[in-house]
């Protein structure tokens, strides 16, 4: 029999309700904007500006000297309320500087009489990555002054020769694809990733289990809609309401942020595409295997907020994860998105770079749609 | 102050425009059965929900046991019980749990909530059902264990709002028993239906349509007082075309069905009826309808509120 | 009956019937007890950005003594493995696009022989920059390898030429609280933090909502029962559910991940509970304002992403732009993660806690009362 598809009513229906809704359609559209503003602006992790606390017991130029080698760079900002040892422990112990240098009374001494002189550095290291990054940074300007001093003596000695060609081993090194390491470049195509994936399956998760409880899902069911048409009459609203949220983000991205868009807008409408499928076939699983709007949501919460927070490379890079979980997050599918739209917002990458993301983005939409046409064709019997 | 346990005085509700009640007054005395009856959407429960001090009136007042519904509304709330139109009780709890869980809102604990909850069992008769979890309850069963509940403190007036919605014949008339037999024992009853064969019941009726108070009074003084005209009831296969007919005839005022039967009433004097029914008849035929049977009736509540739902539709033309 | 026996009446009456409530759904208790376990489990692994098994990519065109000494040094510090070696420049740009690699190292062809010859010697390294923080780490871990090969290879030469060399500064570094610099010890408490956070607000939020959407809360408000009585005996069951999970997070964080506790258990333990008070009321609140089970969902993740960023947990709120840092002395988060981090690692007590303990109890009291005047017992 020639049937005509029932889908356009499904999704009119859908969009009806929608629309009828206008202010939650409005915060729909409104949050990732919000967010990505918001967090894009406020998340910094440019280690800049260290407390420093200097008990200097020299007070000497050679201390000084020292000193000033080391805040040079802008990384340390002194705190001068160092008047002893104590003190300087407080303050440390407070959290109200990350870094203390204690210069013992003899270090002018020292250094005129070319023996080594000693100096303290206390770290705290609570902040491994803050405290980490302030040593760095502190003993890259000790050793410029050592280098310094070193020199003098050497040419002293007459070894300027020797000197010229110094240091025998240098690098040069080059960042791609985010010269300047801006962190906007790499924190807004990762929270694009994680608003979209939290906000897709949560939309959708809701608005099926919403059917489940009110009991218009059995009366779909039974109606002639096709299992595959009632999921995809369903799902293709969202992903409409998705792909507004994505265009309005990539030009805050870009506009704002100025976040390069280097790669092509088809292959990013394509993969948003992909990834949107995915997710909202997530959500959709949820509610048809719990049928219900609480615990859809917890599900959605437990199972979208953290592990694309966490686990999907958006700001602890899956290589240093322990491999059971790195093994875990293969079905993270903000993981592949967020590959993706590094890959073409800051690289250019093409179709080729990035086929094994969208082929894992299109198995998992495959997985889970079948899943959801499964479960749903089951809550039939 | 009125002794009268339920005392409303040009109550009014607004929702924005939409007026939802409309200047009611109304009294009900110490022990009475009292049917608030109206079609859907004419203000029943939002007056239900203003008596209990769920809804603030927007203006006018009430009393209820003697408290200010406004002002007071936890004095009403301790001295009324409540059962709303929809089941609003722990469906993952059982029978027994519920009980105690309302006993302890009510401030009833110990050897008083056992014998109370005694007593409940019995009177709702679910004896036996004291441990199934709630939601396995029939319709029935759930809506006896919400009235339980909701005398559980014994209060002196109690709101059933639309209590036998959906239940089946046979419990909804074990549910009246239940209803007469707190009455007796003096609880005040204020029931809202839109069951015309219930409100035969009650002992007192108000009637409320498009949030105004039609009519009033016990059933026999509103069948004799309001009915204007006599009632002609007609049998025909043809219900549908006989409908038309009636309602073109001049002599018949208010034509509706009632059930597969048509009733019409006219405003001919009572010695003129039987030419009335004669000239119906004769249309009729001329007509090729077949008429079983027609005879005049005395009104039922159900006629009467037909009659004063037309008339309040006439009178204001949308 | 005193009006204090009725409020323990009521109070309890309401903590029972949750209580039946959660035994009767095994989904809800399971998210309650294993959620947080297994999120503590799982992110407490992920939550790091030790520099650690960077993926390198090699291509070593002059294949000598020299060369290896570069990458032996590259290697054997530990952070870098090197993924692959390719025979050409072309095959490095290939592995870093790909992502199969985040750093390439180059070394020209002659460098042995520059280095033999006293003569400056480079080699070309690459870093994929699209995640800015960790980009940062791993240049300065580079850096200070390629220095360091270069101060050896400076000794050897000045000796050659009979110099004496002479070091000026001896640095001695002391690294407080957390002397391997783990990220672990850290960003375990951090995560501890938002587990307790995320479960309770979650929990919560659905608490009255979703009487409101079964009906039954029109049941209860036509009882003469106090918005003090329904709110505290709601409160109770998530509270005494949260003190498990304060008890099983920290079993985890101390026993699985090997944690140490620095401070004292019950001084952790009292605190969590005073932040547990802020996150129930907080979740409370939004299922008073809220309608329907939808909308308090929708509420809760509003804050819960802002919330969590903006803690402190996984950036420092020193970096954040001021108006916004003031902002985040709104976020109850915020003092907590002070909190947890400070007993873990630092073995701080009251004396230094104060501030935000007192910060914490604040928050709590204002958000409960705030639930509590916000509960409407009419419904127009």
């Amino acid at each position: 029999m020639n049937r005509h598809s029932l889908l356009r009513p499904v999704i009119k229906k859908e969009f009806i309700q929608i629309l009828r809704d206008p202010i939650s359609l409005a915060v729909v559209i409104m949050i990732p904007i919000i967010q990505l503003l918001l967090f894009g602006y406020a998340i910094s992790f440019d280690i800049k500006h260290i407390p420093m606390g200097v008990f200097d017991q020299s007070h000497t130029q050679e201390s000084r000297q020292l000193i000033r080698a080391v805040t040079a760079s802008s990384y340390f900002v002194i705190n001068n309320n160092t008047g002893s040892r104590s003190k300087l422990d407080a303050l440390l112990e407070q959290g109200d500087i990350k870094i203390g240098v204690i210069i013992p009374p003899h270090f002018a001494d020292d250094i005129n009489a070319r023996t080594t002189a000693p100096v303290q550095v206390l770290i705290d290291g609570t902040d491994s990555n803050v405290g980490g990054v302030a040593l760095g940074y502190f003993i890259a300007g000790a050793q410029g002054y050592a280098l310094d001093i070193s020199q003098r003596v050497l040419n002293d000695q007459g070894a300027a020769g020797v000197l010229r060609n110094f240091p025998l081993l240098s690098q040069r090194l080059r960042i791609w694809y985010n010269q300047a390491l801006r962190t906007e470049n790499f924190i807004v195509p990762g929270l694009i990733a994680t608003i979209l994936m939290i906000l897709g399956v949560l939309m959708t998760s809701q608005s099926v289990a919403r059917e489940y409880e009110r009991g218009t899902m059995e009366q779909l069911i039974v109606s002639p809609v096709r299992v595959y048409e009632l999921i995809i009459g369903k799902l293709v609203p969202y992903i409409i309401i998705g792909f507004v949220q994505v265009a309005l983000v990539t030009l805050i991205a870009v506009i704002v942020f100025h976040v390069p868009l280097k790669g092509s807008l088809l292959l990013l409408t394509f993969t948003t595409f992909l990834f949107l499928v995915s997710a909202m076939g997530i959500g959709f699983l949820f509610s048809a295997v719990t049928k219900s709007q609480q615990v859809a949501m917890q599900m959605s919460f437990v199972g979208t907020m953290l592990p694309s927070l966490l686990l999907s490379g958006f700001i602890y890079p899956i290589s240093s994860m322990p491999l059971p979980l790195q093994i875990f997050s293969y079905i993270v599918p903000a993981k592949y998105f967020l590959v993706v739209l590094r890959g073409i917002f800051l690289k250019n990458s093409g179709v080729s770079v990035l086929m094994p993301q969208i082929l894992i983005m299109i198995l998992i939409s495959v997985i889970v749609l079948s899943l959801c046409i499964i479960k749903t064709r089951k809550s039939l019997d | 102050m009125t002794g009268n346990p339920v005392e409303a005085i040009n109550l009014r509700r607004l929702f924005g425009d939409f007026i939802a009640v409309d200047n009611i007054n109304l009294s009900v005395r110490q022990g009475e059965v009292f049917g608030f009856l109206g079609p859907n959407g004419a203000g029943k429960t939002t007056t239900v929900k203003m008596l209990c001090g769920l809804l603030l009136p927007s203006s006018g007042s009430a009393t209820v046991a003697g408290f200010d519904i406004a002002t007071q509304p936890d004095d009403v709330k301790r001295s009324i019980g409540y059962m709303s139109q929809k089941f609003s009780l722990y469906s993952d709890l059982t029978v027994s749990e519920n009980i105690d869980f309302f006993g302890n809102i009510y401030g009833i604990a110990n050897s008083r909530l056992t014998s109370r909850k005694r007593e409940i069992i019995r009177l709702t008769g679910l004896e036996g059902r004291e441990n199934t979890i709630t939601s396995a309850l029939s319709v029935g069963w759930k809506q006896r264990l919400a009235l339980g509940c909701s005398v559980i403190h014994e209060p002196k007036i109690l709101f059933l709002d639309e209590p036998t919605a959906g239940v089946d014949p046979d419990s909804r008339r074990m549910f009246w028993d239940l209803i007469y037999n707190l009455a007796q024992k003096g609880m005040t009853m204020f029931v809202t239906t839109h069951y015309m064969d219930e409100a035969e019941n009650c002992t007192r009726l108000g009637f409320i349509y498009n949030g105004k108070m039609v009519a009033s009074g016990t059933p026999l003084e509103i069948k004799r007082t309001r009915m204007k005209g006599t009632i002609i009831e007609l049998d025909t296969d043809a219900p549908s075309e006989a409908l038309g007919i009636l309602r073109d005839m001049p002599v018949t005022n208010e034509v509706s069905f009632f059930g597969r039967l048509i009733h019409a009433v006219t405003m001919a004097a009572p010695e003129a009826v039987p030419r009335t029914v004669d000239s119906i008849t004769l249309s009729l035929k001329q007509h090729g309808i077949p008429v079983n049977r027609i005879t005049t009736i005395p009104p039922s509540l159900e006629d009467i509120f037909i009659s004063l739902i037309q008339q309040e539709d006439s009178r204001e033309p949308s | 009956m005193t009006s204090w026996q009725l409020f323990l009446l009521r109070v309890k009456a309401i903590a029972r019937k949750e209580f039946i409530q959660l035994r009767r759904d095994p989904r809800m208790l399971f998210i309650a007890f294993m959620a947080p376990i297994i999120q503590l489990t799982l992110f407490g692994y992920a939550a790091t950005l030790d520099v650690k098994s960077v993926p390198v990519v090699v291509c070593d065109m002059d294949q000598s003594m020299q060369s290896r000494a570069v990458l032996n040094a590259v290697t054997s510090s530990g952070y870098f493995d090197i993924e692959s070696r390719v025979p050409s420049v072309r095959d490095v740009r290939r592995s870093i696009d790909d992502g199969d690699a985040m750093v390439g190292i180059v070394i020209p062809d002659g460098l042995e022989r520059d280095i033999n010859a006293g003569k400056k010697a480079h080699i070309q390294t690459i870093i994929d920059g699209s995640n800015a923080i960790y980009a940062t780490m791993v240049r300065s871990y580079l850096e200070r390898i390629i220095t360091n090969r270069a101060l050896d290879l400076s000794a050897v030469e000045m000796s050659r030429n009979g110099y004496k060399p002479y070091t000026p500064l001896d640095i001695q570094q002391r690294v407080w609280y957390n002397p391997t610099l783990k990220s672990r010890d850290f960003m375990v408490p951090g995560v501890f933090a938002l587990v307790l956070m995320i479960i309770s607000t979650v929990l919560t939020s659905m608490a009255i909502v979703k009487e409101k959407e079964r009906g039954t809360i029109e049941q209860l408000i036509v009882t003469p029962i106090k918005p003090l009585e329904l709110i505290a005996g709601k409160l109770l069951p998530f509270a005494i559910i949260s003190l498990i999970d304060i008890t099983l997070v920290t079993m985890v964080a101390v026993f699985w991940f090997r944690i140490p506790l620095h401070g004292s258990f019950a001084l952790l333990f009292l605190l969590s509970a005073l932040f547990m008070l802020t996150t129930l009321g907080l979740g409370l609140l939004i299922s008073t304002v809220s309608r329907t089970q939808q909308q308090a969902m929708m509420i809760s993740l509003l804050l819960i992403m802002p919330i969590i960023l903006l803690s402190g947990v996984m950036s420092p709120i020193e970096n954040m732009p001021i108006g916004v840092q003031y902002f985040t002395l709104l976020i109850p988060l915020r003092y907590f993660i002070v909190i947890v981090r400070s007993i873990f690692m630092k073995g701080s007590g009251m004396s230094i806690l104060w501030p935000d303990a007192l910060a914490l109890a604040a928050f709590g009291i204002v958000l409960f009362l705030l639930s509590v005047s916000r509960f409407n017992k009419r419904i127009g």
